[in-house]
């Protein structure tokens, strides 16, 4: 059968790839840490908490901690095909290029230290027979494409084509982070920028030894108190709130939000970072070095991209910026690929 | 009674007539292996041996019940006679284990019945010789760390034969063969080097276990035998 698969399933090409809420949006899927093992009070107590100011901090142009190198993850793919199983239930098929970059700033010139750029192909495949998608599989590999097996969503299979579509999307999501961590791994002698959660990257470096930052854009949780939050919308151009600990189900870490950016005119939010360093490096390492924190902000800020015309300067650094680009230049291209999947697997 | 694992294996590729994987074309293609003798290959949801006695009477491949069938929930079960054979495997495991308990009845048939079948002792060819072995069901969770255990019989009119190896032994070699053919130790220890750097933790395991179509469990077992899991994966 082979790469016959899809179509000897019945498979349907998918052009349209538009963002659609869920149909049936009563699943809270996110793993909430335990609020009461977080630690607001870390470095101030609530009633204390206020902005700090970062932006007139000295850092030394050679100081030891300072990230010279910066990972950033790709993903770039979109669900090309839907088929069904037996009992009705669609079955999204996700192609993806996946990728990682290490940029190196060795004395300002920055270059791309190291990558790895996969294509993958990611669906459900437990409702169907064995030998049919063991056949597809290695047909796929052939090909130069991997079949990531996707979990159904937590409920099960479900009719509601977009949570599906989420578990296929978080599958290729999680390889590609999977491919960061390899990243972090060539780079985890020297102090390292993650563009993202360092949950997700614990076991790529040494949480002791590492001076790791990660630098979170979105913000999807409540980590914060009113007064915190209060905080939070006071925070100017180059200012930071109180660090906080957080007790995430891999690692444990400090983290504190920072204002990189942002005018009158944008969202109160826009341009606010979350950092987050291993908790066991600050307190161990470190010794709770509070100037660290206020160091590695001043020098988050000067990483800040400088590129007007990108959409996401506000909450970019320069370094990850040229990453994604990088990364963007290794890849075939969306079109290109998605046309040569659909030739390989005549859908 | 058993060959060399190696051996069988070899053979298996040479019957059907197909290349050894390799680190680049590392997933089995188990179904065209099996294609290489007279087996066949179910999957039947809510598999117990009676179902499977059943589908085979459905089906004319036998005329009368399977002795000893019951109710017992299966992961994998294989019915030999003289002429044929045939796999099942329960569908609604994942197809990860779907495939390890497919590649685990394929080594009885080959290690154990085969050659039992092959060495002239039924000499009357309508005497009925029924094998069977039923693999018990394994934890529903994909990641659990076990390997599969079954049970032979083999029906009445044969037990005059030279016994099989112990059961015990049976079982172990069925694993092993499973493993050597989904995971092969010249393949892994090649993936291993060209992924072991890379990969912390047990982000090796994933890697791994995705290159191969196999399970994770699968692949911590594979290479905690072979002493290739570095120390970071073993946590």
């Amino acid at each position: 059968m082979g790469l016959e698969f899809l179509r000897n399933n019945g498979a349907h090409r998918m052009r349209d790839d538009a963002q659609r809420p869920l149909l049936l949006d009563n699943d809270n899927e996110r793993d909430e840490e335990p609020e009461e093992q977080n630690n607001l009070a870390y470095e101030q107590p609530a009633e204390d908490w206020h902005p700090i100011d970062v932006d007139s901090v000295a850092v030394s142009d050679d100081w030891d901690f300072c990230p010279r190198r910066f990972i950033d993850g790709k993903d770039l793919g979109r669900t090309v095909a839907w088929l069904q199983t037996e009992d009705g239930y669609p079955i999204p098929v996700r192609l993806s290029e996946i990728g990682a970059v290490v940029m190196w700033n060795n004395t300002g010139c920055l270059r791309r230290e190291w990558y790895t750029v996969e294509r993958v192909v990611s669906m459900i495949v437990d409702p169907f027979p064995w030998d049919e998608v063991e056949s597809f599989a290695a047909a796929l590999q052939e090909k130069g494409f991997r079949l990531l097996q996707c979990q159904k969503p937590r409920r099960g299979l479900t009719y509601d084509f977009q949570e599906m579509r989420k578990a296929t999307q978080n599958r290729s999501l999680d390889e590609m982070m999977r491919l960061e961590k390899q990243a972090l791994v060539h780079a985890s002698a020297t102090p390292v920028l993650v563009d993202g959660r360092l949950e997700s990257r614990a076991g790529g470096f040494d949480e002791l030894n590492t001076p790791v930052v990660g630098m979170i854009k979105g913000h999807y949780r409540d980590y914060l108190h009113d007064q915190g939050w209060r905080t939070y919308y006071r925070l100017r151009v180059g200012q930071r709130t109180p660090a906080f600990f957080l007790k995430q189900k891999n690692i444990e870490v400090v983290s504190w939000y920072l204002r990189m950016g942002g005018t009158q005119s944008d969202l109160p939010n826009w341009g606010v970072v979350r950092l987050e360093i291993p908790a066991t490096f600050f307190e161990q390492k470190l010794g709770k070095d509070w100037s660290y924190i206020n160091r590695l902000s001043r020098v988050i800020c000067e990483y800040r991209c400088k590129d007007t015309s990108y959409l996401r300067a506000s909450v970019s650094l320069y370094p990850i910026q040229r990453g994604e680009e990088c990364l963007g230049a290794l890849f075939t291209g969306a079109d290109t690929i998605v046309q040569r999947f659909y030739n390989l697997t005549h859908l | 009674m058993a060959q060399s694992i190696q051996a069988a294996i070899a053979d298996l590729y040479s019957i059907a007539d197909i290349p050894q994987p390799t680190v680049k074309q590392s997933v089995i293609l188990l179904s065209e292996l099996i294609g290489g003798y007279n087996l066949t290959c179910t999957e039947i949801v809510g598999l117990t041996s009676e179902a499977a006695s059943n589908f085979l009477l459905r089906r004319g491949a036998i005329l009368e019940p399977i002795t000893d069938a019951d109710k017992e929930p299966l992961a994998g079960y294989i019915y030999v006679n003289k002429t044929s054979g045939h796999i099942f495997v329960e569908r609604s495991d994942f197809l990860v284990r779907r495939r390890f308990s497919v590649a685990h009845e394929l080594g009885h048939y080959v290690l154990h019945f085969l050659p039992l079948i092959a060495s002239g002792v039924f000499v009357d060819e309508y005497e009925l010789v029924e094998i069977t072995e039923a693999l018990a069901p394994s934890s529903p969770e994909e990641d659990a760390d076990d390997l599969p255990l079954g049970q032979v019989r083999i029906s009445q009119q044969t037990e005059c034969l030279p016994p099989l190896p112990p059961y015990e032994q049976m079982e172990r070699e069925a694993n092993e063969f499973a493993a050597e053919l989904l995971m092969p130790v010249k393949v892994i220890r090649k993936l291993v080097t060209h992924y072991a750097a890379d990969c912390p933790g047990d982000d090796l395991i994933w890697r791994l276990s995705s290159e191969m179509l196999v399970s994770r469990a699968a692949m911590r077992w594979r290479l905690r035998e072979l002493h290739a899991l570095p120390t970071l994966a073993a946590h």
